[in-house]
């Protein structure tokens, strides 16, 4: 079983619990200590030479569904016996990782390049996997044997590897001293990845496992080693960083670099309550006025929000009355006494933070191509970091403003599709309200397309109970879409 | 100088093409700023700004002089108020003639008649107005005379309307005629209050007839307009009057046009300002009107007038009869000068959806009706006769 854990942290997007079964009690005083399990593998798997002798390793990679008709990871990774590697992603999304000269790095098309620093570079320069079976006395000095559990149907001893901020867990067999299974857990007790041996392969005097099953969450699929090869690389070109992270590296080392997009979208999420804050999110109630500051008119509003997909909207325009747009989930609509009920695509989550919704806040990756930060710019007094995010299809761009003391996002600036056509959109959060453990926004400026509006939320209830049935389409929304199937999605 | 400096400093912000059709207009301003400093006269002054104006190429781009604000504005002379007389008024052949006397109103019953000529207004000749209108060639400004000739003629209640009019023998007559407030009072954003009126009736030829002063108030004015095309789903056409009619909110000419198309995706036009470009979408209505459609236009009607009609025209849905309109369909705006004269200048540019530019060109009816004051003596509406006539006529168009 070799280390990839760091690189497929970043593979796939499940990261749900996986609870480790408990088969067997321990008995502390029967236990071995760690090093007779950990030295005993080395031995059974080639031996100290064997695994020492070679100087770098490639290996590709492939991960596939149970049933093997669907291709979930390909990669390539080529490590070397200074400790450097890099890890090629094909898929699910192409990226790369590595250390370097001690230097911990990684680059997606997402969010470009990163140095990695603290506990994160900590790790990296850790799973060094080449080494680790044969250097685990340096790597994890402080592990320790904690039980005898089965696995598998086989006794096998639980041995801790410490130090590591994800505690690494590993399963040897008591019968032949092979790596039975590998766990990754969480400070908090939550299995992020395991990894069970299913088949071995011998290679150059090594005994390496071919395939393993892979669990992360409710995610199951097949690891294969399609290929591994030794002492073929071409140093330090093949495990040297992208010029992209050395061009940035440099930027760092002059002190203009600016910070990684996907860290300055992160903090936003942290800072306004917390990705479990956020995860917490249900329902919306938001009332308030609209102002529209060139015209002298003030509007009500209300927007309703279920959080599974309906929400219903009003705005009450003087001398333009009520506009109201809404869905049921599988219609969506709008009606207003000018242009009359109709029904509309649905509205969809473009990324581009034109909605509060916890989807589209914490779900950003999914629903966005690229994030860039592109310069640091002083807006109303605030020093903000503008981030450039390109919208999945690649046609939309926003950009956003990220204020350098708060963290908090400043402004949005977006084209909107309407069905009148793109109208330029600039919001600008300028006040927040501590609601449901989430800092809401209360007070928003809005340029469209030239005109100002200013939008004070007086009321902001965040997980209340909502009468289901504002959600409930209008007799004459459900006629319109009785007679167009069209609109039904 | 000031107010050259804001004439070009507006046309550079605001122009709807942010490069000025390719102009450099810096260096129009330098070459400008000496010859105005040197000016010896505000006409000297205007002759510059209209022709540093000019490279723009483009219409509604105006210095109004600041005397000729004077019998335009509604302080001094022209009365306050907006209680109706019931008269509306047309420009013909340079004359201020009563186009329309609305049936039961206080000008019918004191005898005024359409095809009378307008004379004098609260002791105030008209001839100046009409002075102006022959100086000011374009039809947006024979608009802003007209409604300034229809501003005069309305007032406060309390006050009758002294009106010296000259009858079909060209005799001098005065008539003392009352106002009284006519339609609804309606707010809307920083426009000015307005009266909006509202009438719909089946013609004696079978067609429909709906006509209505401004595109505003739609909470009440689009459940109406419905109610009125449903009420003629078994006539033959309808007859939309906008003659007079100077626009108004901009989205209502797509609500109207939905209830006359029944095909999705249909827009009535663009309108492109400088960082977007707006489609009037149709969003057609759950019932929709097919019979034949005329719209009645004239040289009052103008902005939200013109996308409606000339969109529905290009679309081949609406037939249109009267005049050329105003050619005023855009968000244009009119501002004070330092030196008291006007600048007019537009925000965006609009095009129907055959690509027809509206502004400055206005709308050209299919069938040119040109109203008469001897027509209108007589009793007739040419216009609204010759919609009625294509009506019922059942070869079509």
């Amino acid at each position: 079983m070799k280390q990839r854990k760091t690189g497929f942290r970043r593979l796939l997007a499940a990261s749900l619990l996986f609870a480790a079964g408990t088969l067997a009690a321990a008995r502390p005083n029967e236990l071995p200590p760690a090093k007779a399990v950990l030295d005993r593998y080395v031995t059974v798997t080639g031996g100290d030479a064997a695994w020492h002798s070679r100087r770098t390793e490639h290996e590709e990679i492939e991960g596939r569904s149970l049933d093997g008709k669907d291709v979930l990871l390909r990669a390539g990774i080529s490590l070397t016996r200074q400790g450097d590697f890099i890890s090629n992603v094909q898929l699910p999304e192409a990226g790369s990782e590595g250390v370097y000269k001690g230097v911990a790095w990684s680059w997606t098309p997402l969010s470009g390049p990163r140095i990695r620093k603290g506990p994160d570079r900590d790790e990296a320069l850790r799973a060094r996997r080449m080494l680790e079976e044969a250097d685990w006395h340096s790597l994890y000095p402080k592990s320790r044997v904690e039980a005898i559990e089965t696995i598998n149907g086989k006794p096998c001893y639980r041995v801790a590897l410490l130090p590591s901020p994800e505690q690494k867990t590993e399963w040897f067999d008591l019968a032949t001293g092979l790596l039975e299974k590998r766990s990754l857990v969480s400070s908090g007790g939550a299995v992020l990845e395991s990894y069970t041996v299913e088949t071995w392969r011998v290679q150059d005097g090594l005994r390496q496992p071919a395939t393993l099953l892979a669990e992360r969450g409710d995610l199951r699929y097949r690891l294969s080693i399609l290929r591994v090869s030794y002492n073929d690389l071409h140093l330090p070109d093949d495990v040297r960083y992208p010029a992209p992270v050395e061009s940035y590296l440099n930027e760092q080392r002059a002190g203009v670099a600016l910070p990684n997009a996907e860290d300055l979208i992160e903090r936003h999420i942290f800072e306004s309550g917390g990705a479990t804050a956020y995860e917490r999110l249900k329902t919306q109630r938001i009332t308030g006025t609209l102002n529209f500051l060139s015209r002298n008119m003030q509007a009500r509003t209300e927007t309703l929000s279920s959080g599974d997909g309906r929400y219903y909207q009003w705005v009450d325009i003087p001398g333009l009355g009520r506009q109201e747009e809404g869905s049921d989930g599988r219609v969506a609509w709008e009606r207003s006494p000018v242009l009359g009920p109709r029904a509309k695509p649905r509205r969809n989550l473009t990324g581009l933070g034109l909605t509060m919704d916890a989807a589209e806040v914490i779900g950003w990756r999914y629903l966005v191509r690229e994030v860039r930060t592109e310069a640091i710019e002083k807006l109303d007094g605030h020093d903000c970091y503008r981030v450039r995010v390109s919208s999945r299809n690649g046609s939309q761009t926003a950009l956003r403003w990220y204020d350098r003391k708060t963290g908090l996002l400043y402004r949005t600036s977006v084209s909107a599709k309407t069905a009148m056509g793109d109208v330029p959109t600039v919001l600008t959060y300028q006040a927040w309200r501590e609601v449901e453990g989430l800092k809401w926004p209360v007070q928003i400026h809005m340029a469209v397309s030239g005109q100002e509006l200013l939008f004070t939320a007086d009321d902001v209830q965040l997980n209340s109970r909502l009468d289901d049935t504002v959600f409930d389409l209008p007799d004459e929304i459900r006629k319109l879409a009785a007679d167009d199937p069209a609109a039904q999605q | 100088m000031d107010s050259f400096e804001q004439v070009w400093r507006t046309v550079r912000d605001r122009h709807p093409d942010p490069k000025l059709n390719g102009l450099d207009w810096q260096a129009i301003h330098d070459i400008t700023k000496p010859r105005i400093a040197k000016a010896q006269s505000l006409d000297e002054v205007r002759a510059i700004l209209s022709e540093m104006l000019s490279r723009l190429s483009a219409s509604h781009y105006a210095i109004i002089p600041g005397d000729l604000y004077k019998p335009l504005s509604d302080s001094g002379t022209a009365p306050d108020g907006d209680a109706s007389s019931g008269i509306t008024p047309m420009l013909i052949d340079g004359k201020a003639v009563v186009g329309r006397v609305e049936p039961g109103s206080p000008a019918a019953r004191a005898g005024v008649k359409p095809g009378m000529v307008l004379d004098s207004i609260g002791g105030d000749s008209v001839a100046p107005l009409l002075e102006l209108s022959g100086k000011l060639k374009d039809q947006e400004s024979q608009r802003i005379v007209q409604r300034s000739v229809s501003r005069r003629l309305n007032g406060p209640a309390a006050e009758p309307l002294q009106l010296d009019v000259l009858d079909e023998n060209g005799a001098k007559k005065h008539l003392e005629v009352e106002r009284q407030p006519e339609g609804k009072l309606v707010t809307f954003g920083n426009l000015p209050q307005q009266r909006v009126t509202f009438e719909a009736r089946a013609l004696a030829s079978g067609a429909g007839y709906i006509r209505f002063n401004e595109f505003l108030d739609p909470v009440s004015m689009m459940p109406r307009f419905e109610a009125a095309v449903k009420s003629f789903a078994k006539s033959p056409g309808i007859v939309l009057d906008l003659r007079g009619n100077p626009g108004g909110i901009g989205i209502m000419a797509m609500g109207i046009a939905g209830f006359f198309i029944h095909q999705s995706g249909l827009k009535l036009g663009e309108m492109k300002m400088r960082d977007a470009t707006l489609k009037f979408v149709i969003f057609p209505r759950p019932e929709t009107y097919a019979g034949k459609l005329a719209i009645l236009v004239d040289a009052g009607s103008a902005s939200t007038t013109e996308i409606l009609a000339q969109g529905l025209q290009d679309l081949g849905r609406a037939r249109i009869f009267g005049t050329r309109t105003a050619g005023a369909a855009l968000p244009s705006d009119i501002v004070r000068l330092p030196d008291g004269d006007g600048f007019q200048y537009a925000q965006a540019s609009y095009t129907s959806d055959k690509g027809k530019v509206l502004e400055g060109n206005g709308v050209t009816p299919d069938v040119e009706v040109r109203q008469t004051e001897g027509a209108l003596l007589a009793g007739h509406d040419l216009v609204l006769e010759a919609a009625e006539n294509w009506i019922s006529t059942p070869a079509g168009r």
